[in-house]
């Protein structure tokens, strides 16, 4: 702190001339920019623990209600918002000269002297003591030192919480994980790796793809080896798994260039022959060779089902093969678990126990859903009962949803395959067109669930082949929509655009849901759809978890960057 | 003088101030604070009354200040028998070389600049209210004529605490006319020796005259120019307010044990102090300090307690301690 004298002297007066009352106003006006900056500092201090315990209440208390939405990034742009609004008026707030100077004399112990100068110089008529007041006053604002006087710096008090609060985020954020995992981001790091090594391989390796079929499926190899040999020599990009729409735009010119050809030169309706082949071909590459398992395993899960009377109705739908009714009746049943008496929760917790076991082989996810509705119910935990049998219903919605998209594929392939081998001489350009049409349709309307079918092995064998990421476990939903792979050129988010539920174990620390929310750019309308490749390329965030935030900014320097390195190895 | 620059006003304070402090430091040993604050009642233009036990120099303090001062000086020892006449003067038949009578108004010893009011609660009461008006108002009545007293116009008072038998202590409403009530304290072992020393040798200490009414009158005038900041005055009014206990202002100390709070004449008279007490520590401007610096010699008269303070030993001066402590300045930090 400066020392200044705290008298004065009319013998040390400097002389008229110097001091002016322009010259002191405009120097106290300084020193309050320093006084104000010092506000904002000390009143950030005390909205930053507002703030922080907000953050902290809302985040607890969203978790444990409603852990489906991104709780922390409410709670953290609550919490921004509520230190924003405690801070700015303070910024903004301008400071009188008068108030400065009473907080400089105060400061300074310098007997209310530029308080009453300040006065003074706007009074009327001049008092006498008027010009050496301004002496004086002038003297002392000379040796002011703005920086030493009000120093930047915190109370002791706030200097101490904020240290407690750094223990307390390190305990929070990182100790729970150095026991274990050497970071807390591995599984997602995992988890995205995945994604985006799977995309890796859908564009450079097709051919890794179709051997890894045949080593996962050998009865269904033959069936993919065929056409898949036939494409390899002839037409090795086209032997790419993702079918985007631009490829069947490609797929669709090719074939309308045959009919052009036709037009011209007799022969070439063995080319459009071909084209017709290949799209057939192509459809047929994505047909899943167990979905036929899952239809029966989901029959004899009905079937199971049936045995208790609450989940009757679910059974049967299922055994009819009506899976989205029985995923409705499903529904049904979560909402009416409270009424349960307890011989109905008996027969449940058997008849689902049992049908757990049916699925074990076939569909293990399903399995584990059945087991975790079995569970719930026999701990009479209806809550978690509640959100299991919703868990299953869409499991079970969603797996209906991929075998009518493979039946109809089955369909389409054999139109194309009708259309290539009886119409081969007189087939019209709008036969052809209305049948790629079909295709197309039918392409999309299953490239909105995973095309790459559900079979566990081929799930394991793309992500082991990634990254060596996650585990096969977890069996939730959204891992499996979450799950790309060679043959799953689109992937999608249902019921909630724009947020999926990465994995288990995500959770940023002990006190945030095992299911942390990966919030990933959609369209933004529901059910949102982005292909693999969008997954690849888009910010995938996790909301308040403030741990991520270095990996958030490192992802977006690897995006970027490999971005800009692709694009110049590929110039010329 | 008025039109001399105030730089040179100011410097004439300081020297004259100084001058006094030196001749009275003659005289008077120690008692720094005394002679300070009876310099602030001469120079502010108010009237003190001096409270102590018999033979801390009261007397010789007034008397000095007297001689230091080339002011027309004047002493009344007041005793029961004392009447208002005895004060303020009385009309007596006069005869002329012709040997005409008439009637001529024969001046008391209020007729001076500089009144010593020794022992003031000696008097009864009718002749304490003689000179308490004439304080007030600086006229005196003789029958029908009004007589002006003269200018500057100043009373010490001096009163013994001790020795209530026989004595009529002064009413508060005549109390609040003295600008400060002052108490002389015992001198240290230090300030008593050196009395002792002065005052047993054959050696006379000689005070010379080193200011003149005409001085006093402009130091007065220049007194009244300090300039004084809003929130100064303002902490100078809160403190007045907080001695009413009926003010919700007030805290809990004037609450329990005032009956009356100060008069707006305190407020007045803590400024007017605090300006000539800035003046003192060669400042131009009027602070907290030295508000806080009168406050007790300001207030300590004007407040009435009530019986439970008496019964509890609550002094006035330990009411403003309290006052001066819980009443905060109107600062911004």
């Amino acid at each position: 702190m400066a020392t200044v004298s705290n008298t004065a002297s009319t013998a040390e007066y400097p002389g008229p001339g110097i001091a002016s009352a322009p010259n002191f106003v405009h120097q106290i006006t300084r020193f309050g920019r320093r006084l104000r900056l010092l506000a904002v500092l000390l009143r950030s201090a005390r909205a930053l623990w507002v703030a922080a315990l907000l953050y902290v209440g809302l985040s607890l208390v969203g978790s444990l209600l409603a852990p489906q939405f991104p709780v922390f990034a409410i709670s953290l742009l609550l919490a921004l918002g509520v230190f924003l609004a405690l801070v700015v008026p303070t910024f903004l707030r301008r400071l009188s000269t008068l108030d400065i100077a009473k907080a400089y004399d105060a400061r300074l112990a310098l007997s209310e002297r530029l308080a009453t100068t300040i006065e003074m110089l706007g009074q009327t008529p001049e008092n006498p003591f008027r010009a050496v007041l301004l002496e004086d006053a002038w003297r002392h604002v000379q040796e002011i030192r703005p920086r030493q006087v009000f120093p930047f710096r915190l109370p002791q008090r706030d200097v101490l919480l904020l240290v407690l609060g750094l223990v307390a985020l390190f305990l929070w954020e990182v100790f729970p994980y150095m026991a274990g995992q050497l970071t807390p981001l591995a599984p997602l790091a995992h988890q995205v790796a995945a994604v985006r090594e799977g995309t890796l391989i859908e564009r450079t390796s097709p051919d890794a793809l179709v051997a890894g079929e045949e080593a996962l499926s050998p009865a269904d190899g033959k069936e993919l080896a065929e056409p898949e040999a036939s494409q390899g020599a002839a037409q090795p990009e086209q032997n790419q798994p993702l079918l985007t729409q631009s490829d069947l735009n490609e797929q669709q010119a090719q074939a309308q260039q045959g009919q052009e050809g036709e037009e011209g030169q007799a022969g070439e309706g063995g080319e459009e022959q071909a084209g017709f082949s290949d799209l057939a071909q192509q459809l047929e590459a994505y047909r899943n060779p167990h979905i036929n398992e899952q239809a029966t395993a989901l029959a004899e899960v009905g079937r199971e089902l049936t045995q208790a009377r609450p989940s009757r109705e679910a059974g049967q739908n299922l055994e009819r093969g009506n899976y989205e009714q029985a995923a409705q009746a499903l529904e049904e049943l979560a909402r009416d678990v409270r009424d349960l008496s307890r011989e109905d929760r008996n027969d449940m917790t058997d008849a689902f126990a049992k049908a757990a076991e049916r699925a074990q082989q076939s569909d293990p996810r399903l399995a584990q859903e059945l087991a975790d509705v079995s569970r719930e119910v026999a701990s009479y935990n209806d809550r978690a009962t509640e959100r299991e049998l919703q868990e299953l219903g869409d499991a079970i919605e969603e797996r209906g949803q991929r075998i009518r998209a493979q039946q109809q594929s089955e369909q389409q392939s054999e139109q194309l395959r009708a259309g290539a081998g009886g119409e081969e001489a007189g087939a019209q350009q709008g036969d052809a067109q209305q049948l790629m049409a079909r295709a197309q349709q039918a392409f999309n309307t299953s490239g909105v669930t995973e095309q790459s079918g559900p079979s566990q092995q081929q799930d394991n064998w793309q992500l082991q082949a990634g990254s060596g990421g996650p585990s096969q476990g977890g069996g939730n939903r959204e891992e499996e929509s979450f799950q790309p792979g060679p043959q799953a050129p689109r992937l999608q988010i249902e019921q909630k655009p724009s947020v999926v539920l990465a994995d288990r174990g995500i959770g940023p620390s002990l006190w945030s849901p095992q299911r942390a929310p990966v919030a990933i750019p959609g369209p933004g309308s529901a059910p949102a759809q982005f292909g693999v490749t969008d997954a690849g390329n888009a910010i995938i965030s996790t909301g308040g978890a403030s741990h991520f935030v270095p990996w958030m900014v490192a992802d977006y320097v690897q995006k970027y960057f490999n971005a800009l390195s692709n694009a110049m190895e590929q110039a010329p | 003088m008025i039109s001399r620059p105030t730089e040179e006003r100011i410097e004439h304070f300081h020297l004259l101030s100084r001058d006094i402090r030196t001749e009275l430091g003659k005289v008077i040993v120690g008692q720094q604070a005394v002679v300070d604050n009876v310099l602030i009642c001469l120079l502010a233009g108010g009237h003190a009354l001096l409270e102590g036990v018999p033979g801390l120099g009261k007397t010789e303090l007034v008397k000095t200040l007297g001689e230091v001062l080339d002011l027309r000086y004047g002493r009344v020892q007041f005793t029961p028998d004392l009447m208002p006449a005895d004060i303020t003067g009385t009309t007596v038949i006069t005869e002329d070389q012709k040997d005409n009578r008439f009637f001529r108004f024969e001046p008391g010893p209020i007729f001076n600049n500089l009144v010593l009011a020794d022992e003031i609660n000696r008097a009864t009461p009718k002749t304490q209210s003689a000179l308490l008006e004439a304080m007030h108002e600086r006229t005196v009545t003789v029958g029908n004529s009004l007589h002006d007293l003269p200018i500057p116009f100043f009373v010490m008072a001096t009163q013994n605490p001790i020795e209530m038998e026989g004595t009529y202590p002064l009413p508060e409403a005549q109390l609040d006319r003295f600008f400060f009530k002052i108490i002389v304290e015992y001198p240290d072992a230090a300030e008593l020796e050196e009395i002792v020393l002065r005052t047993t040798t054959d050696v006379v200490p000689e005070v010379r005259k080193v200011a003149t009414t005409k001085d006093i009158l402009a130091l007065q005038v220049l007194v009244r120019q300090v300039p004084i900041a809003s929130h100064v005055l303002r902490y100078a009014v809160r403190l007045v307010t907080a001695t009413d206990p009926d003010s919700p202002e007030a805290p809990q100390i004037t609450r329990n044990y005032v009956r009356y709070g100060a008069s707006p004449r305190g407020a007045q008279t803590l400024v007017l102090g605090g300006k000539v007490r800035a003046l003192f520590d060669e400042r131009y401007n009027v602070s907290f300090d030295d508000i806080r610096a009168v406050a007790h010699q300001t207030l300590r008269h004007r407040l009435i307690l009530n019986f439970e303070a008496e019964a509890e030993g609550i002094t006035a001066d330990t009411v403003i301690d309290e006052l001066v402590m819980t009443i905060s300045p109107d600062t911004e930090e």
